[in-house]
């Protein structure tokens, strides 16, 4: 077997233009915003995002002129509040926003994952998404009659994700995990960011995405960062509060500062705070003292 | 004059949609908002101890109830509970309606109990691009009954017709959601904070069942989108017994997360720092 270890740039290479882009993660936790940062700082255009519970990867990667369409179920910064280049860029007429139920994007990735020609569910009877894709279909069922959406297959061409650790051959284990390994069977290309690689060992016989699914490992200590990796980190209250204010500010300096300058990662992070930050965002992630 | 009283709009609110949530059974916070959480916590500490709890984020089963938290959900329920579901095991239990009663919190609900968190004007070029649905069609799609809660009630949040429905309640009324499909479950309650409406089954309109103590029907009439059905049998909202007060403050949310649905925008960020903050210092 080949290694499957690559930079942080290689792995770009791997994202055509005009792409059909998943983006794991869900909430505040988990989004790969390391890669999503390379992606803008390379200049990717035209791509179609899927994030099915995206925030501040789906709305970098808007605010980058990136995306042509978002395909999403909702992107949010959650207490924080709205998702500020995702609103306004949508707002403005500039990207798609295509909407779908939670659970129909699930049976789309369930049809691809098992080689069915649609998923069926009956999310979505009734609800104005429906009218936003004319590629399903509301059907009734062949044996009883009622009525069904049926949802193509759902296939990105690439999926990006970010995992505590992998091996070197791509062999991935997560603590936690949404719709990552339905994302990964479902995709063309996989390409999966790091807090450590690990020994082979280390993970055997624990593995949540076998090597085969996967394309590409890089290395990104704290690359889910602002958003959280439990129980390494916990997200960024702080950075996400000047997140919000910069899109007041029409973002160009959130850009400037927290992507298009710092080149690699631990200048990002010293950018966004340095080691006291981390620090910090770990000491929550232990908990109360009883259980530090 | 309102007398005056030992608890606040927000404590009420999570005590009366604390009530809906049944013991021995699974549910979950359909709501990833502090007061759907917080009532599903109170219900968890006082009648539901034997509820199976499936938290949202980190999809812990059978979580023990925990004070509420900003930044640090995930250690909470990962470190009191049993077991661990992926989102194709929640989704199975969900699809089913395993999850008999769930809270949302929409930007709009209508006076058919339909609601929208996508978009305000319209779809294409929204005068306001929402965060999403989300789970909302889903929920109202398979759930027995789906309590909707706001803690805005005004003409902007309770209107005559949501822009747009993310997710279906009884539609255009009377059979329009048996007609879509749609044969489960329905809007059962909208709780707000100036009182509740429960649904009249025939036509599915909102017929407004209680007002919160001190507030009146005229006054609920000026902050509502459409004209009032009244229940004959209008009651006022009990109020939350003291120990139930103090079981919010102290152990569901003694960070007062819960007071960010309430406090104006331009407040928001400052109450934020704080919490997080007072969660730091912990």
């Amino acid at each position: 077997m080949t290694p499957k270890v690559v930079s942080l740039e290689e792995a770009t290479s791997l994202v055509a233009d005009g792409a059909f882009l998943a983006v794991g993660g869900y909430f505040l936790s988990y989004h790969p915003v390391a890669l999503v940062r390379e992606l803008v700082r390379v200049g990717k255009r035209s791509l179609r995002v899927l994030a099915p519970l995206g925030s501040v990867d789906a709305d970098l990667l808007i605010a980058g002129g990136c995306v042509s369409e978002i395909h999403f179920s909702m992107i949010s910064l959650e207490q924080f509040g709205f998702a500020p280049n995702f609103r306004s860029w949508i707002e403005a007429g500039r990207v798609s926003a295509i909407e779908y139920p939670e659970s129909v994007i699930i049976a789309g990735l369930r049809a691809a994952n098992s080689g069915m020609p649609f998923g069926a569910t009956r999310v979505g009877l009734g609800s104005d998404q429906l009218q936003l894709h004319p590629e399903f279909k509301v059907s009734g069922c062949p044996l009883t009659g009622e009525p069904y959406v049926a949802v193509p297959p759902l296939q990105p061409d690439v999926t990006v994700m970010h995992a505590p650790r992998a091996d070197q051959w791509g062999n991935v284990q997560f603590d936690d995990v949404f719709l990552e390994l339905e994302l990964a069977r479902a995709s063309r290309t996989v390409i999966v960011t790091v807090e450590e690689i690990v020994p082979e060992g280390a993970i055997a016989g624990r593995v949540t995405i076998p090597q085969y699914l996967v394309d590409a490992v890089v290395e990104v200590p704290f690359g889910a960062h602002p958003t959280g990796c439990y129980p390494r980190y916990v997200f960024d209250g702080w950075h996400l509060l000047d997140y919000v204010a910069a899109g007041r500010d029409g973002f160009d300096g959130y850009l400037e500062r927290y992507v298009r300058a710092p080149r690699t990662q631990a200048a990002y992070l010293e950018a966004a705070g340095g080691v006291e930050r981390l620090m910090r965002l770990n000491r929550l992630a232990l908990g109360d003292r009883a259980h530090a | 004059m309102p007398k005056e009283r030992d608890y606040s709009v927000d404590e009420l609110m999570i005590w009366t949609l604390a009530q809906e949530f049944p013991d021995g059974q699974l549910i979950g916070e359909g709501a990833n908002t502090p007061l759907g959480l917080a009532a599903l916590l109170l219900a968890k500490l006082t009648h539901a101890k034997d509820a199976t709890y499936v938290s949202g984020v980190g999809l812990t089963v059978d979580t023990a109830a925990y004070p509420l938290s900003l930044t640090r959900t995930e250690y909470m329920v990962a470190t009191r509970s049993r077991a661990r579901w992926d989102m194709r095991d929640d989704f199975s239990a969900f699809e089913r309606g395993d999850y008999r009663v769930v809270l949302v919190a929409p930007a709009q609900v209508d006076r058919y109990g339909n609601t929208n968190n996508s978009v305000i004007g319209e779809y294409r070029r929204p005068r306001v691009r929402l965060p999403g649905g989300a789970g909302l069609p889903d929920v109202a799609a398979v759930q027995e009954k789906i309590i909707i809660y706001t803690t805005r009630h005004s003409p902007r949040t309770v209107v005559s017709r949501v822009d747009f429905i993310s997710g279906p309640g009884f539609l255009d009324g009377g059979d329009a959601r048996r007609r879509a499909g749609l044969t489960r479950g329905a809007p059962h309650r909208i709780v707000t904070n100036l009182g509740v409406f429960g649904f009249d089954p025939a036509s599915g309109e909102a017929v407004l069942t209680s007002v919160h103590p001190g507030v009146t029907v005229p006054h609920v009439q000026d902050a509502t989108g459409f004209p009032l059905r009244v229940a004959p049998d209008l009651a006022e909202t009990p109020e939350p017994p003291l120990d139930a007060v103090r079981l919010i403050r102290e152990r569901v949310d003694p960070l007062e997360i819960r007071k960010l649905e309430f406090v104006p925008a331009r407040e928001r960020e400052q109450l934020l720092r704080a919490i997080l903050d007072r969660e730091l210092e912990g």
